[in-house]
Formats: C-alpha cells, structure tokens, sequence
C-alpha cells in the first residue's frame, strides 16, 4: 500500500514537471503569423534618381560573324537581270506585302551580317519596377486587396451535445457505487452505418447543411463503453501495467519517428464539395481564359497535363500567387503549359464560388490539354 | 527496483509522447479540386510599343526595327499584335515602370518592350519580355549590337528571343530560304537559285538563269548549297559556297545525280545515282569522294533524307509496286516500309526535331503535304491542292515550307508555309515564281 502511495505521488510529480515543462517546449504555431511587406510608391524624382543609377547595359560581344573571304574569281557572276511581268495566276491568296524591294541589282555576294549577341545578363532583373497593381496600401478592412487579407478564422468545432440530459424516468434511482473515471476503450469499435450523401439541387444559393437523420436524445448510447474492471490479483496488475507501458513507449516512439519523418505534420481537413453545375461554374471561368495554341503544337502535347493550386477568398478572389503542384517544377514544355495554366487563372482573377464558401480554400486544378478543345477550327 | 524501471520507462514513454504533441503542427485549408477542360486555341495577344530612339540618329531605324519584330511573331499564326491605338499607357524609358493595369486592361498577356541607339557605327538594341498578368519579367533583358546595315538580322534575333521565351522553342526567324526563282511563260521558264530572308527580305540570286537547277539543299552550316544543274546538258550535283560563290562539280558520279542531301555532320551527301535506268541511292564523302552504294535492285530508290542524328535515311522507293515511303540505317541494308495508306508518298525529309517526317502524297489526283511519325503511324495531311510539293522543315521543326502549282494554263508556283497543325497557311512573298525552297538552319 505503501509502494502504491510512492509510485503514485512519484507518478504525479513526473506528470506536473511534464506538463509544466511541456507549456514551456511548446513553440508558436509558424503559420499563424503573416509577414506584411510594406510596399511604398517611388516618385518621380526617385525614379530619375533610379535611373540615372542604373547602369549602362555593356556592350559585350560574345559572337562576331566572320567576314567571308572575297574570292570570287572563279565564278561567272550572272548578269542583271529585270524579272518579267508576273503571269497570271489562279491563286486566291494574297502575298503579304514584302517589307522592303528585293535587291535585284546583281549577283552579290551574301554580306556578312555583323551581329553580336549579348547572351549574358546585361541587365540588372534585381531592379524590378514598382509594381503598382499591388500597391494598394489605402484600403483597409475587408475591402483591402486579396493580398493582403488576414487568414480565415477558424471556425468552433461544433459540440458533441448541446441539449440536457433527459429526465428519469418514475422510480429510478441513481447508484451509489462509484466508478473511477477512465479512457474510452480504444480497442472498441463502433459500427457506423454507411451513408451516402445527395447532392443539393443546383436552384440553392448558399450552402445548407446535410440533412441529419431526426435523432431523438434518448437514442444517445446510454453511457460509455466500460472499462476492463480491476484485476484484484495486485501482481497480475502490475503486470499489465507493465504491459501497458512497454506499449505506451512503443506507440510514443512510433508517433515520435513519425513526427521526425513529417517536418510538419498536417492535419486533414475535410475537401470543401461542390454541386456540379457549381463546379462547370469554375471550369468555364478558368478555361475560357486557357489559351492552349502554343500547347497543341507541342510533341506529345496530351502528355503536358498541369496540376496547380491557389488559394482563394469566400468571394473568389485570389489570394497570393499561383503555385505548381504536379509537376512542382515544370521546366521545358511543361514550364510552358504551366505558364499558360497559370495565365488562364491570373486572367480570370475572381473564380466564381456560392454564397457561404468558405475562406481560404485552396483550388486545386488539373488542366489536360487533350480534353474538349473549344475554338479549334 | 524492477517496478522502478518500469516508471521510468513509462515516464520516458509520456515524454515522448508528450514531445510529440509539442512539435509545429500545420493545418491544412481545406481543399476543392477542379479538372479544367476546354480552353481556347487563338493567338496569343501580345502589345509591342514603338521601341525607343535613344538618339536622333536610331529614330527611323528604331520604328522598322518594330515593325520587323511584330510581323515576325505574327507571321507564326501562335500571336496577335494589339494595335498601338488600344495602347492606354506608353512607354518613353526603357526603365521606367511598366504600368501592367493598363496592359492588363487590354489583354495584352507578354509586352514588349525595347531601345535603339545608334552611335559611332555600332547599332545597339535592347528589348525586356513581360509576363503582364504574372506582373514579371520573362528572362533577362538582352542587348545587340552590329553594323546598321544588319538592323533586320538583329530585329529577327529579338524576334526570336521573344518567340522561344514564349513558346520554349528556338525560333526561326533569323534564317534563309534558298529557292529556284522562275520567270517567263509556262513552256519557257527561265529558273536560277535565288536566297532570302525567312520572310521574303533580302533576295539575292546565287546563279544566272542560263541553264535550269534544281533542288536546292542548305549545309548543316548554312554557308553551303548543294543543287542539281543542266549546265552542262545533263544533271549534275554542284557544291556552292554561298559567302564566295565558289562552286565544285561533282563530276565523278557514274551516272546523273539527283536529290541530294547534306548529312547533319557535313561530311558527306546522300543522293540518288541513275545508271542505266536504274535508280539507287549513294553516299559521297566530301573529303575523299568516296562513294558507298545504299540501296540495289530494280526498283527506283530516290529522295532520301538523314536522320537529324545521322544514324537513319527516309527514301521513296516503288520496290513495293507503289512509290511509297521507307527507312533504312545509314549504312544502307534492309529498309522497312513506313508508309501503307492509299496513295503514292514522295519527297520524304526527316524533322530537326527527329519526331516527325514530312512528305508530298499523292491521291486522288490531288496532292498533298503531310507528316507522320517515324514509325509510319499517325499521319497527318496538312494541305490539298493541284499541286504541293517538295516541303522543307523550319530550323526548330514547328513549319513547313513548300511549293503550290497553281492550276490552269498559266498556272504557277508559289512558296507557300504552314505550321504542323495544319494552320497559318500563308503564301511567303517572292518577286517571281518561285519553287523548291530549302530552309537554313538558324544563322550564328
């Protein structure tokens, strides 16, 4: 009894110290906090005093054409010749009108273009223009640029119970016995019946909540699973408990290998769904915006599927910028595709969402070139 | 003291546990995925302000030097040019901030924007890309300089630069056509090799139009020219340097050559060979004029064309009782058929990019220009008319170019390009008629 009270208070003692100093390990979530770069409009004197800072783009020549050698001698040049009236002809098109007369003066030699190219980075890119579109420090509250909203608020998570226990019935009495407070069983399972859900009519305006079966209170089970009752063999408990903390040290090194593994480990929210005519809604928005000429006279083009994703406001707008998913870094002709996945986004700038979408939804969009050309002739 | 242990370890299990939790936990948004099907295939709208006159000197050759770089992309059929009257903002320093709202508003998706100077004989030009609705630069800012005189061959290179920055392929519009110019009546057509711009600029005649040539065939280098002439009465297989007009004969051939071809390392040619009213096909290595026989039999092997890695050459052959399309290695062998649908198949030319050949088919009683895979499978055609023939690849591989004989009894050629998707058919500008065009590679 006595080793009992020991280990008891030994037991608390460690658990205070932990929680005491888990308060302190506890770091801040990083995502919370949003970093806000004050952006300032230049002047126009800052922006001469800009440039006449900026430097004079050398005049690097990395390739010269080499002059031909002149020896024509062997050659018969032909003579001048004037090219005769066109005959007619039964073409329909049109020639393009030419920029400049052809030389038809005489056989020449070809001249030597003399042209250097400067393939190296003659220009300072660091140097960007203000961006003026995204100045728009003047607005405040919710009317401010997407850019710069605050994160959504997080939602209560809605409560188990919010009604009072029902009365008793006549002529119940409440047990004397006491019963220690315990966790729920975890090797219980509770069988939960399958369900499918219907798919709103597309006439809703706002979102409405599933329709919950009509559950009277007293079809709540009526308790909790029991636990295990005590053993009264004292070693046999010790035992288990034994037991139970070798499989506690397992699971905590498990979860601990775990949250090594995962950097920053996520915690699943449930996929925000939409009826279908509100999905065609956001289709057409971004794919009439989709400009697939470049793709398509790409080889293998159907292969340049893009995956990308960006985050969007309860009113459609978009928040920060476009970023790739699949590929995540789209070089060659998928950086092409990308580019003009992206453009089809950024051109649409407010995606079309139902009344009551929430905030912060990150859209994922997956466009397939081979899919239903519209505007191919 | 075993039960002691036992604590312990339960206590370490806690603490692990417990340091678990405090590790940074990020929550997820939640999530709408959405699969984007349609789109549009249109030109893509891209503005070109008037590039600017830094000195007085660059200001008329500031506005050709536009005018080049616009009908450049537009001539890729893949562009639309805003016209400069929508312009809401313009641009009068090459530095100043672009105000991307007013781009934007008229839909421009890529602006660009550049600069001219001309000072001590050195013409200088500068030109940025912008992505409007990414609101960002498409690479760096590049600058070129040359005589002035070359201001078209620059203006191509900025085209180009723009071209493959938007579309990630290397452009093609600093490169050469050689064609045979034609003039006179229909029953007495004088012809000559004449060289111009891809666009039409530039004509300069390389031969007089005292004898009939043929079947011009630019080098890897694009400094050489490799034609059939009848100077001498019957066909024969000319080298011309086209920097000095110096030419070789290659008068050792045991018969009349035809269709020849550089191979993509420059050291020698494939061409078809007629001896005795058979036809075969040969290489000849330039260094030593050494001739390897390719193909033998009864049947007419000509037109053959390498592989862009040399290692394969495309022929027509009628070995199989049609004229039709086949692939052997470049060491000659068994060549396998690739070409089976109705129709007979001429003038193979495998695409620089390797993926594709182009040909002239002939079916019912029209002719066609179209391409196919290596392989034979999924063809294409990509024009119809009286006649199409001979095509040419663009140095990137995204055009084609070739000859249409219009019908009638004054009926004529004419240049004539397409894009491999069977769009932006156009006809290129020529002075005279014009046939048998052969594409450069892009100029260094």
């Amino acid at each position: 009894m006595k080793t009992g009270v020991i280990i008891s208070g030994i037991a608390h003692g460690v658990m205070v110290l932990l929680i005491l100093l888990q308060l302190e390990w506890n770091p801040r979530r990083p995502t919370d906090e949003i970093e806000i770069t004050e952006v300032t409009l230049m002047s126009s004197s800052e922006f001469d005093a800009v440039q006449s800072d900026s430097p004079a783009a050398p005049d690097m020549e990395i390739a010269t054409m080499a002059q031909p050698v002149a020896e024509v001698d062997e050659v018969t040049r032909p003579e001048v010749s004037v090219a005769p009236a066109e005959t007619e002809m039964d073409v329909t098109e049109a020639p393009a009108d030419r920029d400049t007369d052809p030389d038809m003066s005489a056989v020449e030699r070809l001249a030597q273009p003399d042209v250097a190219v400067e393939t190296t980075q003659p220009f300072t890119v660091d140097a960007l223009p203000q961006v003026s579109a995204i100045v728009s420090t003047g607005e405040t509250g919710a009317s401010a640029s997407p850019l710069f909203q605050a994160p959504p608020t997080p939602r209560a998570a809605p409560r188990i119970d919010s009604f009072a226990a029902p009365a008793l019935p006549d002529g119940a009495r409440v047990s004397d016995r006491t019963v220690e407070e315990t966790a729920p069983d975890e090797a219980a399972t509770e069988t939960v019946e399958e369900t499918t859900a219907e798919a709103l009519p597309e006439s809703v305006t706002e979102i409405v909540p599933e329709a919950q079966p009509d559950v009277p209170p007293s079809a709540a089970p009526p308790r909790a699973t029991r636990p295990p009752r005590r053993s009264a063999n004292v070693a046999q408990a010790a035992e288990d408990a034994a037991e139970l903390a070798r499989a506690a040290e397992q699971d905590a090194i498990d979860a601990l290998a775990e949250a090594v593994a995962a950097e920053e480990p996520v915690v699943e929210q449930p996929a925000v769904t939409l009826s279908g005519g509100q999905r065609q809604g956001i289709n057409e928005a971004v794919s009439q915006n989709w400009n697939k000429s470049i793709v398509m006279g790409k080889e293998n083009y159907e292969q340049l599927v893009i995956t990308l994703a960006v985050q969007v406001a309860a009113n459609g707008a978009i928040i920060g910028d476009v970023e790739p998913v699949d590929p995540a870094n789209p070089t060659g002709d998928f950086a092409v595709a990308y580019d003009a996945a992206r453009r089809s986004v950024l051109r649409a700038e407010v995606i079309p969402l139902p009344a009551g979408f929430p905030e912060g939804v990150r859209l994922i969009l997956r466009f397939d070139p081979a899919l239903d050309i519209a505007g191919l002739n | 003291m075993a039960g002691f242990n036992r604590i312990l370890g339960g206590a370490f299990a806690l603490l692990l546990t417990l340091s678990s939790f405090a590790a940074p936990v990020v929550a997820q948004q939640p999530t709408l995925e959405i699969d984007v099907t349609g789109g549009v295939v249109e030109p893509v709208p891209f503005a070109i302000p008037g590039f600017i006159a830094e000195n007085s000197a660059s200001a008329a050759i500031a506005s050709n030097i536009t005018r080049v770089i616009a009908e450049d992309l537009l001539s890729t059929g893949l562009f639309r040019e805003i016209p400069k009257a929508a312009h809401i903002s313009g641009v009068s320093n090459f530095n100043a901030p672009v105000q991307f709202t007013d781009w934007r508003a008229i839909n421009a998706q890529a602006l660009v924007v550049g600069a001219v100077s001309s000072t001590g004989g050195r013409l200088t030009v500068k030109f940025r890309l912008w992505d409007v609705f990414a609101q960002a630069p498409m690479g760096d800012g590049v600058q070129l300089s040359g005589s002035p005189e070359n201001w078209r061959r620059i203006s191509h290179k900025v085209a180009d630069a723009v071209y493959s920055r938007l579309t990630g392929e290397t452009g093609y519009f600093d490169s050469k056509i050689v064609f045979v110019s034609e003039t006179g009546p229909k029953n007495d057509r004088s012809k000559r090799l004449a060289i111009m711009d891809h666009d039409g600029a530039g004509l300069t005649y390389l031969t007089d139009d005292s004898s009939i040539v043929l079947a011009p065939r630019f080098s890897p280098n694009s400094r050489d020219i490799l034609y059939t002439s009848y100077e001498t009465g019957v066909p024969r297989v000319y080298l011309m340097n086209v920097d000095t007009l110096q030419r070789r004969v290659f008068d050792n051939l045991p018969g009349m050559g035809f269709a020849p071809r550089f191979s993509p390392d420059d050291r020698k040619i494939v061409l078809s060979i007629s001896e005795r009213g058979n036809t075969d096909i040969y290489t000849v290595d330039l260094q030593s004029g050494q001739r390897t026989r390719l193909t033998s039999g009864p049947s007419i092997d000509t037109a053959p064309s390498f592989s862009p890695d040399g290692s394969q050459i495309v022929f027509e052959s009628d070995r199989g009782g049609s004229q039709q399309l086949y692939i052997m290695s470049a060491s000659g062998g068994d060549a396998k058929r690739i070409s089976f649908s109705n129709g007979r198949y001429a003038t193979p030319v495998w695409s620089p990019r390797g993926d594709l050949i182009a040909f002239t088919k002939i079916v019912g009683g029209r002719f066609h220009i179209g391409v196919m895979r290596v392989d034979g499978s999924q063809e294409r055609l990509l024009t119809a008319s009286f006649i199409d023939e001979a095509p040419t690849w663009s140095p990137n591989g995204r055009v084609l170019m070739f000859f249409r004989v219009s019908s009638g009894a004054n009926g004529a050629p004419q240049i004539y390009s397409v894009d491999i998707t069977g769009r932006n058919l156009h006809q290129v500008p020529t002075p005279s008629f014009a046939s048998d065009p052969a594409w450069s590679g892009l100029l260094k």
